[in-house]
């Protein structure tokens, strides 16, 4: 498994349709204090359940609205996929209403991030989401020290 | 609720070009349409969002190449020479489907819309896809440092 904190090599898929926002995306993580993260790229929820089945991703980072796959579907689909369920996804859209929220958290997105958006909101949510991993990784690799 | 309408457009133009394409903008009220369209010279670009749901029409934004080309290169935060077409039309449509969202989103958070995919446009098509949008209308023109930009909702209710 990827090493989280101290070097931050973490594995970011970042789902959206447009180019120049899946661009703009990575720069900001980058400049959010993740500069030695690893990124992929898919355009659509479905290319991203092809990424998902060959490579190992840390964190998922999705548009919403998407042409063929969109972020709702793509969230539903890791849920119902035993090895992917666990992996966090952080919904980046342009609504912002509180029923389109309610209705990511209740798929299961691990929070959201609403267009426009500054690197220290990025910063934020990324510390929330990839810390817990962290600590869940920390008491993972505690328990295997205790059961050795 | 137009007037509500346009208070969300404006000022999610303001936010959204100042802090993710750092666009400095005013708003010129006296602006004209059709002398915006006609001083581009048909070098202009422009992109609709159609939407559905408590309230059903289409964004628009209209934006000269020359100026897209700028914004495009500050967004990416790359030399005009390494964008491509691409680049640029994934701009434009990403500046219609905020402006779209936020204006939305904070015109009624409790309800719910459903945004199409933003499409690049044929603006020698511009008065048919106006018509085709709605009955109401609502309508800015914006000075930058960049050039002049412009942005219409269509709508019915």
């Amino acid at each position: 498994m990827p090493k989280i904190g101290g070097s931050m090599a973490v594995i970011i898929l970042v789902v959206d349709d447009s180019l120049p926002m899946r661009s703009v995306i990575i720069k900001t993580i980058k400049v959010s204090g993740y500069g030695s993260a690893n990124f992929l790229q898919a355009s659509n929820g479905r290319e991203a359940m092809r990424t998902l089945g060959n490579e190992w991703v840390d964190l998922v980072i999705t548009d919403y609205n998407m042409p063929d796959m969109d972020g709702m579907e793509l969230i539903s689909e890791m849920k119902r996929d035993e090895t992917l369920r666990c992996i966090p996804v952080l919904v980046v859209t342009t609504e912002g209403s509180r029923t389109r929220v309610e209705e990511f958290i209740q798929k299961g997105a691990a929070g959201y991030i609403q267009k426009p958006f500054t690197p220290e909101v990025i910063r934020t949510k990324l510390n929330n989401i990839l810390g817990e991993i962290k600590d869940e990784e920390s008491v993972e690799s505690r328990n295997e020290e205790l059961d050795f | 609720m137009k007037n509500r309408l346009k208070a969300a457009m404006k000022s999610s133009i303001s936010e959204i070009l100042e802090t993710m394409f750092f666009v400095s903008l005013e708003f010129d009220e006296s602006g004209n349409f059709d002398d915006f369209i006609q001083s581009a010279n048909g070098n202009l670009s422009a992109s609709r969002l159609r939407f559905g749901g408590d309230l059903s029409g289409s964004f628009f934004f209209y934006a000269p190449e020359s100026v897209l080309l700028t914004i495009t290169e500050n967004f990416l935060a790359q030399d005009r020479y390494s964008i491509t077409k691409n680049h640029v039309e994934g701009t434009l449509k990403e500046i219609t489907n905020m402006i779209a969202g936020s204006t939305l989103s904070s015109f009624d958070k409790q309800a719910l819309f459903n945004l199409n995919i933003p499409e690049v446009i044929d603006t020698n098509r511009k008065f048919e896809s106006f018509d085709e949008a709605g009955n109401e209308q609502i309508f800015f023109m914006i000075n930058s440092l960049e050039g002049r930009l412009a942005a219409k909702l269509t709508f019915s209710i």
